[in-house]
């Protein structure tokens, strides 16, 4: 092309580059907010020249080439990892959290102050054997004890369905993602196909990867035509459904049962969301939202265990001194003093020689003998049948146990699930430690843990690993807050920026503009000043 | 580096959520008095805490212990004074009726006012504190002694002594029998009060034999009474024991209170001046987000 025609259709592609450009400009300035978003350029080059024989080259205008995102896709990866972390210790510090407001330590309501007045309880009784009131003070005053022990015990087991529920719960979210990622990831592979940029479906895509992200951790290798394959960590299924397959991955919760936990699945599904085949190995993520709900399971258990440790604890060693025999009515009555609730809220467990006596106990079902609770003159606090009605030597007994120390905590001889009575006596020395009155009682094991100490050594593990999770959230916070200021400053919208692109783009509108209107005066000139 | 408005406002809400995050925690501690609200908050505190709780609850259960024996003794100690008063006027009557001046009525007389002295003595024996007789031992809640048809004082079921922990492993015994206080030893030869009582009446009698009164039987009162004396001084060991005890207990309970407080107690003013500079920080913070954050090229652009 040359002459006049062909400046003024330079001027032209001018003019349309540069409403390209201002499109581009305002597409960013709309989306300065919108999350995930990652400015756009328009990439201008000179069009190709033509070789004039005589002047040589000549320009033939700009050319839009391709618009194209800004985006630096290290720092994605470097964000998913440290958003996976970050998931993790959230959900454990939100449960760990839980779990100390459920002990509500420290606090003259709770378990703490309750163990200190049922020893005093039984103090105050060795010291008036006689009176009713001093009796009926140690039987409420335990039924407190065990009462909060049951309700603690509840609310423990309950924290531990919430998680149960919430491992199933996420499962939706996560496919929903999934099949949405896939959508996208069609699309995108049709546009490029087609020659252009789908900048915008990226961005969506790349939102929904961070998202998912923050559920379990992410391998992510790009494939031809902007595609993506997606393994979840420590796994080879590539989740981005094949176009050629009509079946795609869903991710699925199989709930736990007995002493197993629950554990996460991959399967095959089809189009309408039907189970196909399901994938062999479970898939046990170690970070993301699902790691760090896994690893809560064990967390809570032990909370759990400790609390049921307890109780037997406290159970066990009154029991043992409460049932050595006592006479009623010319008959020796072997009554112990902690006993167990069944499902139905009869009261069992109650004769301290029955077979495997203690063996179901634990926080959950503890409750006092109902036979004690009824006719408080039933216990067992004298030295034997014959010593008078003002001895209180046992009740004395019983309330030191306050400082005796249990093996508790041992792998072998200490409290388990299924410690029994005669166990518990066998592994504290029961019989070797012999008062002056003639009464059995355990032998102190240095070694040993008193009941006290014990509950405080669960609160202060309990508090230590709250405190450190927190830390873990506060510092985790912090990096991905630094990795995400970066991807802000190479992707993110400035409209300052903006505003000068708009201004420069603007004159250069207007100066093409002007230069079509000078090049229509020399049209001008030329059709109709020449000849008239 | 590159900077957009965004980051600006970023860093900023980041920064502001700190902040917030250091005033709601002096907050807590401001308005709890406590530094410390939950174990996690700090752990090592916490257990401390804990662990000195259960030492004031301890501790207050055995004063309330020792307090009780503290009235116990009491109690004994003024029956003893009584007993004590109750002999030492048997002894009198014996003096005066053994130096062989007085007649059949008189001898009489003294034989019927000690056998009232054996009513009073027995009386004395039964004394009640809190519903147990106190010199029952774990027996104590069937009388001592009782007087039979013929004026002898017997014994009933008496148990052993009653036990109390003072604190912590320290279990002592503070009741005192009535039989160490009847038993007794005269000459190396055991001896018992209630007989010694009967066989005073008797010699003191018709078919009696009046010349024993002022000699073995005076012998054998002499060695009760200081039996007696042995008992009592006995319990007023206790009762020091006891009011050392309730000083070392009401001094242990102050420093623990005390190393409570330093634990977990905060220092009003340090936290108020704490509070006060994050207070500043914040509005600084805010007052500079107001200039920064609003303006940009568009205000300036016509």
């Amino acid at each position: 092309m040359s002459g006049l025609f062909g400046t003024m259709q330079v001027s032209k592609l001018g003019m349309l580059a540069q409403q390209s450009a201002l499109n581009t400009t305002s597409h960013n300035m709309s989306n300065v907010n919108t999350p995930g978003y990652s400015r756009q350029h328009a990439i201008l080059s000179a069009s190709r020249p033509i070789t004039l024989a005589g002047p040589g080259q000549i320009g033939t205008g700009v050319n839009v080439v391709a618009i194209t995102r800004t985006r630096d896709t290290f720092l994605d990866y470097q964000i998913r990892r440290e958003s996976s972390n970050l998931a993790d210790s959230i959900a454990k510090e939100k449960y760990l959290s839980e779990i100390e407001g459920v002990f509500n330590e420290p606090s003259d309501t709770a378990i703490s102050k309750l163990l200190s007045e049922y020893y005093d309880a039984w103090q105050t009784l060795s010291l008036n054997p006689g009176k009713l009131e001093a009796r009926q003070v140690v039987v409420q005053t335990a039924k407190q004890l065990t009462d909060l022990l049951n309700h603690t015990h509840k609310q423990l087991e309950d924290t531990k369905g919430n998680l149960e529920t919430e491992k199933k719960q996420s499962v939706e979210d996560i496919n929903n993602l999934l099949d949405q990622i896939n959508e996208l990831n069609k699309e995108i592979k049709k546009v490029t196909f087609a020659g252009n940029n789908p900048n915008d479906l990226l961005d969506s895509r790349d939102l929904l990867l961070d998202e998912l992200s923050t559920k379990f951790g992410i391998d992510i290798t790009s494939e031809n035509l902007n595609g993506i394959s997606l393994k979840p960590e420590g796994t080879d299924i590539n989740l981005i459904q094949d176009t050629e397959k009509s079946s795609k991955y869903h991710l699925k919760y199989i709930e736990g049962h007995d002493d197993e936990s629950g554990s996460y699945k991959f399967v095959e599904v089809d189009n309408e969301g039907k189970e196909i085949k399901e994938v062999e190995d479970k898939f046990e993520p170690s970070s993301g939202t699902l790691g760090g709900l896994l690893k809560l399971d064990k967390e809570i258990q032990s909370n759990i265990d400790n609390l049921n440790n307890l109780a037997k604890t406290i159970a066990l060693s009154t029991n043992a001194i409460h049932s050595e025999g006592k006479k009623v009515d010319d008959k020796l009555e072997y009554n112990n003093f902690f006993a167990i609730k069944d499902k139905d809220g009869k009261v069992i467990d109650k004769d301290g020689k029955g077979k495997n006596s203690g063996k179901d106990l634990d926080a959950g079902n503890i409750t006092i003998n109902d036979d004690l609770l009824k006719n408080p003159m039933l216990l067992n606090v004298s030295s034997d049948s014959t010593s008078g009605g003002e001895d209180g030597n046992r009740a004395l007994v019983i309330a030191q146990l306050r400082d005796m120390k249990f093996i508790i905590d041992d792998k072998t001889n200490g409290v388990k699930k299924d410690t029994t009575l005669e166990k518990f006596k066998e592994n504290n020395g029961y019989n070797k430690g012999i008062t002056s009155e003639g009464i059995v009682t355990f032998e102190n094991n240095k070694d040993g843990a008193s009941v006290e100490g014990y509950y405080k050594g669960i609160i202060n593990t309990l508090g230590i690993e709250a405190q450190a999770a927190k830390r873990d959230v506060a510092n985790k916070q912090m990096l991905l807050g630094s990795f995400i200021e970066k991807r802000e400053s190479t992707s993110g919208v400035s409209i300052d920026e903006e505003t000068i692109n708009l201004v420069q783009f603007n004159h250069a509108y207007q100066a093409n503009a002007k230069m079509i209107s000078t090049v229509d005066e020399l049209l001008d000139v030329v059709i109709n000043g020449l000849k008239r | 580096m590159r900077i957009t408005n965004k980051m600006m406002s970023n860093s900023f809400l980041a920064d502001m959520n700190v902040n917030l995050n250091h005033m709601k925690r002096k907050q807590e501690q401001l308005d709890t008095g406590k530094e410390f609200k939950r174990p996690s908050d700090n752990p090592f505190k916490a257990a401390r805490s804990m662990q000195i709780y259960s030492e004031i609850y301890a501790n207050e259960q055995y004063n309330t212990n020792i307090n009780h024996t503290i009235n116990w003794l009491d109690t004994t100690d003024s029956a003893l004074d009584n007993l004590g008063k109750s002999l030492s006027r048997i002894r009198e009557l014996m003096v005066s009726a053994g130096n062989g001046t007085y007649d059949k009525d008189e001898l009489k007389a003294v034989k019927d006012e000690i056998s009232e002295k054996v009513n009073e003595i027995s009386q004395i024996l039964n004394t009640s504190f809190d519903g147990k007789y106190i010199f029952g031992g774990t027996h104590g809640d069937k009388k001592p002694t009782t007087v039979d048809e013929n004026g002898k004082l017997i014994t009933g079921t008496i148990g052993d002594n009653l036990k109390v922990e003072i604190s912590s492993g320290v279990v002592i015994e503070y009741s005192v029998n009535a039989t160490e206080i009847l038993n007794f030893k005269s000459k190396d030869v055991n001896d018992n009060l209630g007989d010694l009582l009967k066989d005073i009446i008797k010699d003191l009698g018709e078919d009696g034999d009046i010349s024993k009164v002022n000699n073995e039987e005076l012998e054998r009162l002499d060695s009760a009474i200081s039996n007696l004396l042995s008992v009592r001084s006995k319990v007023g060991t206790f009762q020091n024991r006891m009011k050392g005890a309730k000083n070392v207990n009401e001094d242990q309970n102050i420093n623990l209170k005390a190393i409570l407080s330093y634990n977990e107690d905060i220092d009003w003013v340090e936290k108020s001046m704490e509070m006060g500079m994050i207070q500043t920080v914040y509005l600084a913070s805010l007052q500079t987000a107001s200039k920064i954050l609003p303006p940009s090229l568009l205000d300036f652009i016509r």
